[in-house]
């Protein structure tokens, strides 16, 4: 009988524990959401590595899509606009111009809904407590990862409208390695035209965009990297093959992700000259990890622990050529490209 | 070039040598172990001199040190280059993210330090070197495989090794030794070099990342803005991006390149929004 009793009450706290995290994750469904439909505009304070920092954001949902800008406010005015999927980076201090697409798979947040399963095994998502931000009354999540193999979240989302107001990256040991709040923000009905044109032309600077990819032989699409050795919950889930600008050299990215943390593969022939990649490295929440694979420089990056990205970046095998060799040298061997 | 003798690190043992010679002197300590050494043996004179000895310390101390530095992570970081030696850890720095600023917030053990009296090993370790890098980023993404593809390129393994450690566990256990080698020390004498005792490692000058890689850049760069909007924190990837400073010279790699690209500048722009 008492066997009974306590089978029950687990079965009920293992519910509530279900409960708990639907919650969670129906909340941040929420805030993806509103992220993406809301017009809001609001000053941001960052921190990492001790260096704390302010900008702008703007955002926009309309008939046309999204547009998003921010703008840094502490030091040089660099700006990101975002036009849907279109990225242009403003960098004064360099004088150049980036453009770039992002990512089209589209917002992750969609697909969590009822994926819980999907985490289960990695992260624990509750719903923590409350708070206040910006003057919002605003909902606390945590995520905590299971495993030293990923960092863990806390998000504080507002409870009326559920803009992300705050989000910490959390360590190993509990530390914050990065944190984003926003100081001040409004949601509003429309947001006028001018707040969303960048503050220079850019018309002096260098511009640099996306490359053509390289298309060239039909020996490119036959070699393909894999990974022998991956922690529980991550898995590859895209492959492209990418042309560096000023290079004729291709680079392969791979993308691993246990749905919430996105580890990026680039394997690339080493160009002679080029100063190698070997070894951990860090830079503010990202980890690094470069290692050399024969002819290719393979570097690992991630917002997980370094344990992580070195345990890719060692399990990389060498990939499977399908085609008589003859094609092969045209993968491996470096091109006397622009040399960056 | 000066060589370096014995005499030398004994005259800057004493504080004998000045500027440049200082400046070799401790550039070479940093690198040969010998010399390192004999640095050490100084030391562990003039505190046993000095009564300042603490009752033990284990004879590959600075090899734990090197050791555990060598197995953590570098960190990069941007700023202007490399930091006067006298620059301080307090240094003010300018309006913008300066290489020396930043090392204020970061444990390092500079040139000053070494040339503090301490009890037993030296540690070899040197202020982070820190460039500027170019970001030399554009990549239009063909996806090449499908998910049945993709699936067959990974091994899950179904149990990582240590995904049994319990979290609260320390990620890197060579730190742990090397802290607590230092507490033990230090129980005994106050004038240990503090270890540093936040696990950030330290990029010595002679590390290759003391020059920021500008093909990692390259990465770095790609890897925030390829996810940006698909994970949890949507713009933060973007605002990492804009917070941190770039070189005040770009890095185009041949002036055919470069010409190509601002020609295409005035067509490049209203070509933006039709790309996929």
């Amino acid at each position: 009988m008492i066997r009974g009793g306590v089978v029950f009450s687990i079965m009920l706290a293992s519910a509530q524990v279900g409960a708990d995290s639907a919650s969670a994750l129906s909340y941040l469904k929420q805030m993806g959401l509103a992220l993406q439909t809301l017009n809001y505009h609001g000053t941001i304070v960052y921190s990492h590595e001790g260096e704390v920092g302010s900008m702008q954001v703007i955002h926009q949902s309309g008939p046309g899509g999204e547009i998003e800008r921010l703008v840094h406010l502490s030091g040089e005015p660099r700006e990101i606009i975002r036009t849907n999927d279109v990225v242009t980076c403003y960098l004064p201090d360099s004088r150049s111009v980036l453009v770039a697409n992002r990512n089209l798979n589209g917002h992750m947040l969609a697909k969590l809904s009822a994926d819980y399963e999907l985490f289960s095994n990695v992260y624990t998502f509750t719903v923590a407590g409350e708070g206040r931000i910006a003057g919002k009354r605003a909902r606390l999540i945590s995520v905590e990862p299971k495993d030293q193999y990923r960092y863990g979240y806390r998000l504080w989302l507002g409870v009326d409208a559920a803009l992300l107001l705050k989000s910490e990256l959390i360590g190993p040991r509990g530390n914050v390695l990065e944190q984003f709040m926003f100081a001040q923000v409004e949601i509003v009905d429309f947001i006028p035209d001018a707040m969303l044109k960048p503050a220079m032309s850019g018309e002096s600077f260098a511009w640099y965009r996306d490359k053509s990819p390289d298309t060239g032989g039909a020996a490119i699409q036959l070699a393909h990297w894999g990974v022998s050795q991956l922690p529980v919950g991550f898995k590859l889930t895209e492959y492209t093959r990418q042309h560096m600008p000023n290079t004729d050299v291709s680079t392969d990215h791979l993308v691993i992700s246990d749905g919430l943390a996105f580890i990026s593969v680039y394997i690339e022939p080493i160009k002679p000259g080029s100063q190698p990649i070997v070894g951990p490295l860090r830079m503010g929440a990202l980890n690094i990890h470069g290692a050399l694979l024969g002819d290719f420089q393979v570097t690992v990056v991630g917002e997980v622990p370094p344990t992580t990205v070195k345990m890719i970046a060692e399990s990389i095998v060498a990939p499977k050529i399908d085609v008589p060799k003859l094609d092969a040298p045209k993968i491996s061997a470096p091109k006397m490209g622009g040399g960056g | 070039m000066t060589t370096f003798t014995d005499e030398s690190v004994s005259a800057l043992f004493d504080g004998e040598l000045n500027g440049d010679e200082k400046q070799q002197m401790l550039d070479r300590l940093c690198k040969d172990d010998s010399l390192r050494h004999r640095w050490e043996r100084y030391h562990l004179i003039s505190d046993v001199f000095g009564r300042q000895l603490p009752v033990s310390i284990p004879a590959d101390f600075s090899k734990k040190v090197m050791q555990a530095i060598a197995n953590e992570p570098a960190i990069i970081s941007f700023g202007i280059a490399a930091p006067k030696p006298n620059t301080s850890a307090n240094s003010n720095g300018a309006d913008r993210y300066s290489g020396s600023r930043w090392l204020g917030k970061v444990a390092v053990l500079n040139r000053d330090m070494l040339m503090k009296k301490a009890s037993g090993a030296a540690i070899a370790a040197s202020v982070a070197a820190i460039a500027l890098i170019s970001y030399q980023v554009g990549l239009l993404q063909q996806p090449l495989l499908q998910q049945p593809e993709l699936a067959a390129l990974s091994t899950q393994t179904s149990e990582s090794p240590m995904a049994s450690t319990p979290r609260g566990q320390m990620l890197n256990p060579p730190l742990e030794l090397l802290s607590q080698g230092a507490m033990q020390a230090s129980n005994k004498s106050s004038t240990l070099i503090p270890v540093p005792t936040t696990s950030v490692p330290i990029a010595t000058v002679d590390s290759p990342y003391a020059q920021i890689n500008p093909q990692l850049h390259k990465y770095i760069l790609n890897h925030n803005q390829h996810f940006s909007g698909t994970r949890i924190q949507g713009l933060i990837p973007y605002a990492r991006i804009i917070a941190t400073p770039t070189p005040t010279e770009q890095i185009p790699s041949t002036p055919f390149n470069n010409a190509s690209q601002l020609n295409s500048q005035t067509s490049g722009q209203s070509n933006l929004i039709g790309q996929q």
